[in-house]
Protein backbone atom coordinates (compact mmCIF):
# COMPACT_ATOMS: atom_id res chain seq x y z
CA UNK A 1 0.00 0.00 0.00
CA UNK A 2 2.77 2.87 0.71
CA UNK A 3 4.77 1.33 -1.76
CA UNK A 4 1.91 2.30 -4.13
CA UNK A 5 1.62 5.78 -2.53
CA UNK A 6 5.13 6.41 -3.32
CA UNK A 7 4.58 5.90 -6.47
CA UNK A 8 2.03 7.95 -6.99
CA UNK A 9 3.34 10.54 -5.46
CA UNK A 10 6.60 10.04 -7.82
CA UNK A 11 4.30 9.97 -10.84
CA UNK A 12 2.88 13.26 -9.45
CA UNK A 13 5.98 15.09 -8.57
CA UNK A 14 7.25 14.23 -12.19
CA UNK A 15 4.43 15.41 -13.52
CA UNK A 16 4.70 18.70 -11.95
CA UNK A 17 8.03 18.98 -13.22
CA UNK A 18 7.26 18.48 -16.51
CA UNK A 19 4.74 21.25 -15.93
CA UNK A 20 6.94 23.74 -14.57
CA UNK A 21 9.69 23.00 -16.54
CA UNK A 22 7.60 23.54 -19.85
CA UNK A 23 5.73 26.31 -18.90
CA UNK A 24 9.43 27.97 -17.96
CA UNK A 25 10.23 26.88 -21.20
CA UNK A 26 7.30 28.89 -22.77
CA UNK A 27 7.96 31.98 -21.03
CA UNK A 28 11.38 32.25 -21.87
CA UNK A 29 10.66 31.22 -25.53
CA UNK A 30 8.06 34.04 -25.99
CA UNK A 31 10.24 36.87 -24.68
CA UNK A 32 12.71 35.82 -26.50
CA UNK A 33 10.72 35.72 -29.38
CA UNK A 34 9.74 38.81 -28.89
CA UNK A 35 12.77 40.86 -27.91
CA UNK A 36 14.81 39.41 -31.11
CA UNK A 37 12.27 39.36 -33.42
CA UNK A 38 13.61 42.94 -34.90
CA UNK A 39 14.56 42.13 -38.30
CA UNK A 40 10.86 42.46 -39.44
CA UNK A 41 10.96 46.48 -38.05
CA UNK A 42 13.64 47.82 -39.65
CA UNK A 43 11.40 48.99 -42.68
CA UNK A 44 9.06 50.90 -40.39
CA UNK A 45 9.55 54.59 -39.69
CA UNK A 46 9.63 55.63 -36.33
CA UNK A 47 10.83 59.15 -35.86
CA UNK A 48 13.53 59.45 -33.91
CA UNK A 49 14.90 62.36 -31.92
CA UNK A 50 16.63 65.79 -33.26
CA UNK A 51 20.00 64.86 -34.63
CA UNK A 52 19.59 60.89 -35.16
CA UNK A 53 21.40 59.71 -38.20
CA UNK A 54 20.07 57.32 -40.51
CA UNK A 55 17.73 54.26 -39.12
CA UNK A 56 20.87 51.75 -39.98
CA UNK A 57 23.42 53.40 -38.32
CA UNK A 58 21.24 54.70 -35.43
CA UNK A 59 20.26 51.13 -34.51
CA UNK A 60 24.35 50.21 -34.16
CA UNK A 61 25.25 53.36 -32.55
CA UNK A 62 22.39 53.31 -30.21
CA UNK A 63 23.62 51.49 -26.98
CA UNK A 64 19.84 51.96 -25.87
CA UNK A 65 20.94 53.96 -22.69
CA UNK A 66 17.67 55.87 -22.67
CA UNK A 67 19.56 59.16 -21.32
CA UNK A 68 17.69 61.07 -24.04
CA UNK A 69 14.64 60.09 -22.80
CA UNK A 70 15.41 61.13 -19.22
CA UNK A 71 16.85 64.66 -20.31
CA UNK A 72 14.00 65.19 -22.49
CA UNK A 73 12.25 68.38 -20.31
CA UNK A 74 8.88 67.49 -21.96
CA UNK A 75 8.59 63.64 -22.11
CA UNK A 76 7.92 64.18 -25.82
CA UNK A 77 11.41 61.46 -26.39
CA UNK A 78 9.88 57.66 -25.47
CA UNK A 79 11.81 54.68 -25.10
CA UNK A 80 10.47 51.50 -27.27
CA UNK A 81 9.35 48.22 -25.64
CA UNK A 82 9.39 44.36 -27.38
CA UNK A 83 6.07 45.20 -28.64
CA UNK A 84 6.37 48.54 -29.96
CA UNK A 85 6.82 49.55 -33.87
CA UNK A 86 10.84 49.94 -33.66
CA UNK A 87 13.87 47.95 -31.72
CA UNK A 88 13.87 47.69 -27.78
CA UNK A 89 15.10 50.30 -25.76
CA UNK A 90 15.58 52.78 -28.48
CA UNK A 91 14.19 56.20 -28.40
CA UNK A 92 11.26 57.31 -30.76
CA UNK A 93 8.64 60.56 -30.48
CA UNK A 94 5.23 59.65 -30.75
CA UNK A 95 3.60 62.98 -32.36
CA UNK A 96 0.13 62.72 -31.58
CA UNK A 97 1.50 62.58 -28.04
CA UNK A 98 3.19 65.68 -28.18
CA UNK A 99 5.71 66.85 -30.32
CA UNK A 100 9.52 68.73 -30.50
CA UNK A 101 9.61 71.58 -29.10
CA UNK A 102 13.01 72.03 -30.32
CA UNK A 103 14.61 73.17 -27.52
CA UNK A 104 17.69 75.85 -27.89
CA UNK A 105 20.19 73.91 -26.22
CA UNK A 106 19.26 70.45 -27.48
CA UNK A 107 19.60 68.50 -23.92
CA UNK A 108 18.74 65.13 -25.82
CA UNK A 109 22.04 65.88 -28.03
CA UNK A 110 24.10 66.80 -25.40
CA UNK A 111 22.97 63.76 -23.57
CA UNK A 112 23.72 61.22 -26.14
CA UNK A 113 26.64 59.66 -25.39
CA UNK A 114 27.57 58.20 -28.64
CA UNK A 115 26.81 60.40 -31.80
CA UNK A 116 23.86 58.40 -32.49
CA UNK A 117 22.18 61.82 -31.63
CA UNK A 118 25.13 63.79 -33.79
CA UNK A 119 26.19 66.78 -32.47
CA UNK A 120 26.41 68.11 -35.95
CA UNK A 121 23.06 69.94 -35.38
CA UNK A 122 23.42 73.44 -33.84
CA UNK A 123 20.27 74.88 -34.40
CA UNK A 124 16.61 74.21 -34.86
CA UNK A 125 16.87 73.90 -38.85
CA UNK A 126 19.41 71.64 -38.69
CA UNK A 127 17.22 69.05 -37.22
CA UNK A 128 15.77 66.37 -40.33
CA UNK A 129 13.59 64.11 -38.00
CA UNK A 130 10.68 63.87 -41.16
CA UNK A 131 8.59 65.95 -43.09
CA UNK A 132 4.98 66.87 -42.92
CA UNK A 133 3.06 65.98 -45.77
CA UNK A 134 -1.02 66.01 -45.90
CA UNK A 135 -1.83 62.72 -46.12
CA UNK A 136 -5.81 62.93 -45.87
CA UNK A 137 -6.49 66.08 -48.66
CA UNK A 138 -10.13 64.75 -48.33
CA UNK A 139 -10.34 65.42 -44.85
CA UNK A 140 -8.57 68.73 -44.30
CA UNK A 141 -10.62 71.14 -43.66
CA UNK A 142 -8.65 73.68 -45.32
CA UNK A 143 -8.89 72.06 -49.00
CA UNK A 144 -12.51 71.82 -47.98
CA UNK A 145 -12.90 75.64 -47.91
CA UNK A 146 -13.04 76.60 -44.49
CA UNK A 147 -10.06 78.88 -42.89
CA UNK A 148 -8.99 76.67 -40.48
CA UNK A 149 -4.56 77.04 -41.50
CA UNK A 150 -4.12 75.77 -37.56
CA UNK A 151 -0.86 73.98 -38.92
CA UNK A 152 0.19 76.49 -40.97
CA UNK A 153 -0.25 79.42 -37.57
CA UNK A 154 1.56 76.64 -35.30
CA UNK A 155 4.21 76.31 -37.23
CA UNK A 156 7.37 77.31 -35.81
CA UNK A 157 9.06 78.27 -39.17
CA UNK A 158 5.69 79.78 -40.58
CA UNK A 159 5.56 80.92 -43.83
CA UNK A 160 8.98 79.14 -44.45
CA UNK A 161 8.04 75.52 -44.29
CA UNK A 162 4.03 75.97 -44.30
CA UNK A 163 3.04 78.77 -46.40
CA UNK A 164 -0.75 79.23 -46.99
CA UNK A 165 -1.43 79.21 -51.10
CA UNK A 166 -4.71 80.76 -52.18
CA UNK A 167 -6.90 79.46 -55.07
CA UNK A 168 -10.50 80.04 -56.17
CA UNK A 169 -12.52 77.67 -54.78
CA UNK A 170 -13.87 75.40 -58.04
CA UNK A 171 -17.48 74.27 -56.72
CA UNK A 172 -18.36 77.34 -55.94
CA UNK A 173 -16.34 79.65 -58.19
CA UNK A 174 -17.08 82.15 -55.64
CA UNK A 175 -14.76 81.35 -51.86
CA UNK A 176 -10.82 81.33 -51.73
CA UNK A 177 -9.10 78.17 -50.85
CA UNK A 178 -6.54 78.81 -48.82
CA UNK A 179 -4.03 75.59 -49.20
CA UNK A 180 -1.21 74.86 -47.02
CA UNK A 181 1.74 74.30 -48.29
CA UNK A 182 4.68 72.40 -47.10
CA UNK A 183 8.30 73.11 -48.02
CA UNK A 184 10.09 69.86 -47.06
CA UNK A 185 13.60 71.48 -47.57
CA UNK A 186 12.76 73.73 -44.62
CA UNK A 187 10.13 71.15 -42.51
CA UNK A 188 12.40 69.71 -39.77
CA UNK A 189 9.30 67.15 -39.08
CA UNK A 190 8.76 68.48 -35.20
CA UNK A 191 5.07 67.26 -35.70
CA UNK A 192 3.78 69.96 -34.15
CA UNK A 193 0.99 70.56 -36.70
CA UNK A 194 -0.11 66.83 -36.78
CA UNK A 195 -0.47 67.12 -32.98
CA UNK A 196 -2.18 70.77 -33.57
CA UNK A 197 -4.34 68.93 -36.11
CA UNK A 198 -8.29 69.49 -34.91
CA UNK A 199 -9.46 66.82 -36.61
CA UNK A 200 -9.61 63.24 -34.99
CA UNK A 201 -7.26 61.48 -37.56
CA UNK A 202 -4.62 64.35 -38.30
CA UNK A 203 -4.82 65.10 -41.57
CA UNK A 204 -1.06 66.51 -41.72
CA UNK A 205 1.46 63.52 -40.97
CA UNK A 206 5.09 63.34 -40.25
CA UNK A 207 6.24 60.97 -42.54
CA UNK A 208 9.96 59.92 -43.53
CA UNK A 209 12.43 62.48 -45.48
CA UNK A 210 13.03 61.22 -48.97
CA UNK A 211 15.44 63.41 -50.62
CA UNK A 212 15.48 62.15 -54.01
CA UNK A 213 16.47 63.51 -57.29
CA UNK A 214 14.70 63.66 -60.92
CA UNK A 215 15.50 60.37 -62.05
CA UNK A 216 18.54 59.94 -64.70
CA UNK A 217 16.04 58.80 -67.36
CA UNK A 218 14.20 62.25 -67.47
CA UNK A 219 15.51 65.82 -68.32
CA UNK A 220 14.42 68.97 -67.98
CA UNK A 221 13.20 70.44 -71.17
CA UNK A 222 14.38 73.92 -70.12
CA UNK A 223 17.59 73.39 -69.27
CA UNK A 224 18.54 71.74 -72.81
CA UNK B 1 48.70 37.76 20.14
CA UNK B 2 46.14 39.49 17.84
CA UNK B 3 44.92 37.81 15.29
CA UNK B 4 43.38 39.18 12.43
CA UNK B 5 39.88 38.13 12.04
CA UNK B 6 39.21 37.38 15.36
CA UNK B 7 39.13 40.91 16.77
CA UNK B 8 36.48 42.76 18.22
CA UNK B 9 35.98 45.19 14.84
CA UNK B 10 34.74 41.81 12.97
CA UNK B 11 30.75 43.22 13.20
CA UNK B 12 28.63 40.58 11.17
CA UNK B 13 26.53 43.21 9.20
CA UNK B 14 27.96 43.52 6.08
CA UNK B 15 25.23 42.58 4.44
CA UNK B 16 22.75 44.94 5.56
CA UNK B 17 25.78 48.08 4.52
CA UNK B 18 25.40 46.21 1.41
CA UNK B 19 21.84 46.04 0.70
CA UNK B 20 21.57 49.77 1.53
CA UNK B 21 23.81 50.52 -0.83
CA UNK B 22 21.87 48.82 -3.39
CA UNK B 23 18.90 50.20 -2.53
CA UNK B 24 20.34 53.91 -2.61
CA UNK B 25 21.67 53.17 -6.01
CA UNK B 26 18.34 52.75 -7.10
CA UNK B 27 17.21 56.09 -5.64
CA UNK B 28 19.90 57.34 -7.12
CA UNK B 29 18.51 56.21 -10.52
CA UNK B 30 15.48 57.79 -9.62
CA UNK B 31 16.23 60.69 -8.83
CA UNK B 32 15.85 62.58 -11.98
CA UNK B 33 12.37 61.52 -11.96
CA UNK B 34 11.93 63.69 -8.66
CA UNK B 35 13.77 66.72 -9.97
CA UNK B 36 14.83 68.10 -13.24
CA UNK B 37 18.14 66.24 -14.02
CA UNK B 38 21.18 67.79 -12.14
CA UNK B 39 23.41 65.95 -10.12
CA UNK B 40 22.90 62.43 -11.47
CA UNK B 41 21.30 61.20 -14.69
CA UNK B 42 21.09 58.13 -16.68
CA UNK B 43 20.97 54.57 -16.30
CA UNK B 44 23.22 51.46 -15.59
CA UNK B 45 24.24 51.75 -19.53
CA UNK B 46 25.22 54.87 -19.50
CA UNK B 47 24.99 58.11 -17.06
CA UNK B 48 26.09 61.78 -15.92
CA UNK B 49 27.20 62.04 -12.42
CA UNK B 50 28.36 65.80 -11.61
CA UNK B 51 29.19 66.44 -15.51
CA UNK B 52 31.43 63.04 -15.74
CA UNK B 53 30.33 61.05 -18.82
CA UNK B 54 30.19 57.20 -16.86
CA UNK B 55 29.37 54.11 -19.66
CA UNK B 56 28.87 50.35 -19.34
CA UNK B 57 32.19 49.44 -20.64
CA UNK B 58 30.29 46.62 -22.00
CA UNK B 59 27.79 48.79 -23.61
CA UNK B 60 31.47 50.98 -24.75
CA UNK B 61 32.68 47.36 -26.70
CA UNK B 62 29.32 46.57 -28.34
CA UNK B 63 29.37 49.86 -29.30
CA UNK B 64 32.79 49.62 -31.33
CA UNK B 65 32.10 46.27 -32.69
CA UNK B 66 28.49 47.08 -34.11
CA UNK B 67 29.62 50.29 -35.39
CA UNK B 68 32.81 49.60 -36.08
CA UNK B 69 34.23 53.00 -34.99
CA UNK B 70 36.39 54.43 -32.33
CA UNK B 71 34.23 57.40 -30.46
CA UNK B 72 36.58 58.78 -28.18
CA UNK B 73 34.33 60.43 -25.95
CA UNK B 74 32.60 57.06 -25.23
CA UNK B 75 35.77 55.08 -24.66
CA UNK B 76 37.24 57.46 -22.01
CA UNK B 77 33.39 57.03 -19.75
CA UNK B 78 33.78 53.27 -20.14
CA UNK B 79 37.05 53.55 -19.11
CA UNK B 80 36.59 55.37 -16.30
CA UNK B 81 34.43 53.14 -14.96
CA UNK B 82 36.28 50.20 -15.36
CA UNK B 83 39.62 51.95 -14.01
CA UNK B 84 37.31 52.32 -10.93
CA UNK B 85 36.06 48.94 -10.65
CA UNK B 86 39.82 47.38 -11.56
CA UNK B 87 40.88 49.65 -7.87
CA UNK B 88 38.20 48.03 -5.80
CA UNK B 89 38.08 44.80 -7.21
CA UNK B 90 36.36 43.71 -10.20
CA UNK B 91 32.65 42.63 -9.39
CA UNK B 92 31.96 44.94 -7.06
CA UNK B 93 29.29 45.95 -9.64
CA UNK B 94 27.60 43.29 -9.29
CA UNK B 95 27.11 42.79 -5.83
CA UNK B 96 26.87 46.53 -4.65
CA UNK B 97 25.34 48.46 -7.79
CA UNK B 98 23.47 45.85 -10.17
CA UNK B 99 19.78 46.01 -9.54
CA UNK B 100 19.90 42.59 -11.08
CA UNK B 101 21.92 41.14 -8.52
CA UNK B 102 19.55 42.48 -5.55
CA UNK B 103 16.45 40.75 -7.12
CA UNK B 104 18.10 37.45 -7.26
CA UNK B 105 18.91 37.63 -3.83
CA UNK B 106 15.70 37.98 -3.04
CA UNK B 107 14.61 35.06 -5.26
CA UNK B 108 16.99 32.78 -4.41
CA UNK B 109 15.48 33.04 -0.83
CA UNK B 110 12.24 31.51 -2.14
CA UNK B 111 14.24 28.79 -4.31
CA UNK B 112 14.39 26.70 -1.19
CA UNK B 113 10.95 26.01 -1.24
CA UNK B 114 10.25 25.26 -5.41
CA UNK B 115 13.38 24.14 -6.09
CA UNK B 116 13.24 20.58 -8.83
CA UNK B 117 16.34 20.54 -10.35
CA UNK B 118 20.09 22.03 -9.95
CA UNK B 119 21.59 21.88 -13.01
CA UNK B 120 25.17 23.33 -12.30
CA UNK B 121 26.82 25.00 -15.61
CA UNK B 122 30.78 25.63 -15.07
CA UNK B 123 31.03 30.16 -14.47
CA UNK B 124 33.58 29.97 -16.97
CA UNK B 125 30.50 29.68 -19.61
CA UNK B 126 29.50 33.44 -19.36
CA UNK B 127 33.20 34.08 -20.74
CA UNK B 128 32.04 32.89 -24.16
CA UNK B 129 28.86 34.29 -24.25
CA UNK B 130 30.78 37.58 -23.92
CA UNK B 131 32.96 36.63 -26.83
CA UNK B 132 29.90 35.09 -28.31
CA UNK B 133 28.24 38.56 -27.45
CA UNK B 134 30.92 40.91 -28.94
CA UNK B 135 31.05 38.41 -32.31
CA UNK B 136 27.24 38.82 -33.10
CA UNK B 137 27.23 42.52 -32.04
CA UNK B 138 29.60 42.76 -34.98
CA UNK B 139 28.09 40.46 -37.17
CA UNK B 140 24.45 42.52 -36.96
CA UNK B 141 26.23 45.30 -36.07
CA UNK B 142 23.59 45.91 -33.20
CA UNK B 143 24.59 45.90 -29.79
CA UNK B 144 23.06 42.90 -29.03
CA UNK B 145 23.27 42.34 -25.51
CA UNK B 146 21.46 45.49 -24.62
CA UNK B 147 17.84 43.88 -25.95
CA UNK B 148 18.18 41.37 -22.90
CA UNK B 149 20.29 42.95 -20.67
CA UNK B 150 18.37 42.32 -16.95
CA UNK B 151 19.99 45.57 -15.39
CA UNK B 152 19.06 47.41 -18.76
CA UNK B 153 15.67 46.09 -19.17
CA UNK B 154 15.15 46.69 -15.24
CA UNK B 155 16.26 50.65 -15.17
CA UNK B 156 14.23 51.10 -18.59
CA UNK B 157 10.83 49.77 -16.62
CA UNK B 158 11.87 52.03 -13.72
CA UNK B 159 11.48 54.90 -16.25
CA UNK B 160 8.59 53.37 -18.60
CA UNK B 161 6.30 51.84 -16.55
CA UNK B 162 5.89 47.50 -16.79
CA UNK B 163 6.17 46.65 -20.82
CA UNK B 164 6.36 42.93 -22.41
CA UNK B 165 10.29 43.18 -22.37
CA UNK B 166 9.88 42.32 -18.07
CA UNK B 167 9.31 39.15 -19.51
CA UNK B 168 13.20 38.39 -20.15
CA UNK B 169 13.61 39.58 -16.33
CA UNK B 170 10.88 36.60 -15.25
CA UNK B 171 11.77 34.16 -17.66
CA UNK B 172 15.22 34.08 -16.06
CA UNK B 173 13.89 34.58 -12.59
CA UNK B 174 11.76 31.08 -13.31
CA UNK B 175 14.80 29.71 -14.52
CA UNK B 176 16.78 30.67 -11.27
CA UNK B 177 14.04 29.31 -9.18
CA UNK B 178 13.30 26.33 -10.51
CA UNK B 179 16.25 25.08 -12.62
CA UNK B 180 19.86 26.48 -11.78
CA UNK B 181 20.51 28.53 -8.90
CA UNK B 182 21.44 32.09 -9.56
CA UNK B 183 22.33 31.03 -12.86
CA UNK B 184 22.65 33.96 -14.89
CA UNK B 185 24.92 36.09 -12.46
CA UNK B 186 27.07 32.95 -11.93
CA UNK B 187 27.97 31.64 -15.59
CA UNK B 188 25.64 33.63 -18.35
CA UNK B 189 26.26 37.48 -17.85
CA UNK B 190 28.39 39.22 -20.01
CA UNK B 191 28.98 42.51 -18.06
CA UNK B 192 30.01 40.06 -15.23
CA UNK B 193 32.33 38.43 -17.65
CA UNK B 194 34.09 41.37 -17.89
CA UNK B 195 34.25 42.33 -14.20
CA UNK B 196 35.54 39.26 -13.62
CA UNK B 197 38.42 39.55 -16.18
CA UNK B 198 38.91 43.37 -14.61
CA UNK B 199 39.00 41.49 -10.97
CA UNK B 200 41.53 39.85 -11.70
CA UNK B 201 44.01 42.92 -11.88
CA UNK B 202 42.56 44.32 -8.71
CA UNK B 203 44.33 43.75 -5.43
CA UNK B 204 41.25 43.89 -2.94
CA UNK B 205 40.74 40.84 -1.56
CA UNK B 206 38.83 38.54 0.73
CA UNK B 207 41.15 36.88 2.74
CA UNK B 208 40.80 33.49 4.80
CA UNK B 209 42.50 32.71 7.59
CA UNK B 210 43.69 28.92 7.56
CA UNK B 211 44.41 28.60 10.93
CA UNK B 212 41.33 29.56 11.78
CA UNK B 213 38.89 28.32 9.45
CA UNK B 214 37.40 24.52 10.04
CA UNK B 215 36.39 23.90 6.76
CA UNK B 216 32.19 24.17 8.09
CA UNK B 217 31.84 24.99 4.24
CA UNK B 218 29.00 27.29 5.63
CA UNK B 219 30.33 30.23 3.19
CA UNK B 220 29.77 27.71 0.48
CA UNK B 221 26.13 27.64 0.85
CA UNK B 222 26.08 31.49 0.75
CA UNK B 223 28.38 31.57 -2.10
CA UNK B 224 27.68 32.53 -5.88
CA UNK B 225 30.47 29.74 -7.25
CA UNK B 226 31.68 27.46 -3.79
CA UNK B 227 34.51 26.64 -6.06
CA UNK B 228 36.59 29.73 -5.63
CA UNK B 229 36.04 29.44 -1.36
CA UNK B 230 36.56 25.30 -1.63
CA UNK B 231 40.00 25.52 -2.71
CA UNK B 232 40.94 27.31 -0.09
CA UNK B 233 39.08 25.84 3.05
CA UNK B 234 39.78 21.98 2.26
CA UNK B 235 43.17 23.12 3.13
CA UNK B 236 41.94 24.42 6.54
CA UNK B 237 43.50 23.79 9.74
CA UNK B 238 40.68 25.16 12.34
CA UNK B 239 43.49 24.86 15.40
CA UNK B 240 42.18 26.10 18.33
CA UNK B 241 42.72 29.54 19.44
CA UNK B 242 45.63 29.54 21.82
CA UNK B 243 47.75 27.02 19.33
CA UNK B 244 47.91 29.76 16.60
CA UNK B 245 50.88 31.28 16.53
CA UNK B 246 51.03 32.92 13.17
CA UNK B 247 48.92 33.93 9.92
CA UNK B 248 48.41 31.72 7.08
CA UNK B 249 46.03 33.94 5.31
CA UNK B 250 45.07 33.16 1.44
CA UNK B 251 43.23 35.45 -0.65
CA UNK B 252 40.12 34.68 -3.15
CA UNK B 253 42.46 35.01 -5.81
CA UNK B 254 39.47 34.11 -8.84
CA UNK B 255 37.50 37.33 -10.30
CA UNK B 256 34.66 35.65 -9.81
CA UNK B 257 34.07 37.35 -6.54
CA UNK B 258 31.43 39.87 -6.05
CA UNK B 259 32.03 41.29 -2.84
CA UNK B 260 28.80 40.56 -1.51
CA UNK B 261 30.41 39.60 2.20
CA UNK B 262 27.78 36.81 2.57
CA UNK B 263 30.48 34.70 3.76
CA UNK B 264 31.88 37.17 5.87
CA UNK B 265 28.80 37.74 7.76
CA UNK B 266 28.27 33.34 8.12
CA UNK B 267 31.49 32.38 9.22
CA UNK B 268 31.11 31.42 12.50
CA UNK B 269 35.19 31.23 13.47
CA UNK B 270 35.44 35.01 12.24
CA UNK B 271 37.81 33.68 9.75
CA UNK B 272 37.04 36.32 6.86
CA UNK B 273 38.38 39.45 6.79
CA UNK B 274 38.51 42.02 3.31
CA UNK B 275 41.88 43.49 2.28
CA UNK B 276 45.29 43.76 0.48
CA UNK B 277 45.86 40.73 -1.59
CA UNK B 278 48.32 38.21 0.24
CA UNK B 279 51.01 36.40 -1.43
CA UNK B 280 51.08 32.86 -2.08
CA UNK B 281 53.69 31.28 -0.32
CA UNK B 282 53.79 27.88 -1.87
Amino acid sequence: MRGENEKINQSRRDFFRRAILSSVSIVTGFSLFKVLNTKSKVNNFVIRPPGAVNEEEFLSKCIRCIKCVIACPYEVIISADAEDITDIGTPYLNLREGYCKLCADFPCIAACPTDALSDMVKKPKDVMMGTAVITNREACLALRGLRCEVCYRICPFIDEAIVIKERLNPYTLRHTIYEPIVHKEICVGCGRCEQACVLDEAAIEVLPLKRGDISKHYIEAYEI
Amino acid sequence: MKIKGSDKNYVQNRRIIRHIVQILFIILFFSPTIGYPSIYYGTLISSSFLGIELSDPLAVLENIAAHKHFYPDLIISGFIVLSFFILIGGRFFCGWVCPYYLLSEIINKVRNYFAIYDIKISSSFKYWFFISVLILSFILSLPIFEYFSPPGILLRTFFNGLGISIFIIISILLIEIFISKRVWCKSICPIGALYSIAGKFSKLKININKNICTNCIKCHNECIDSNMLQNITENAKGLEKNKIKKFDIESVKSGECTYCFQCYDVCPKKAISFGWIKANKN
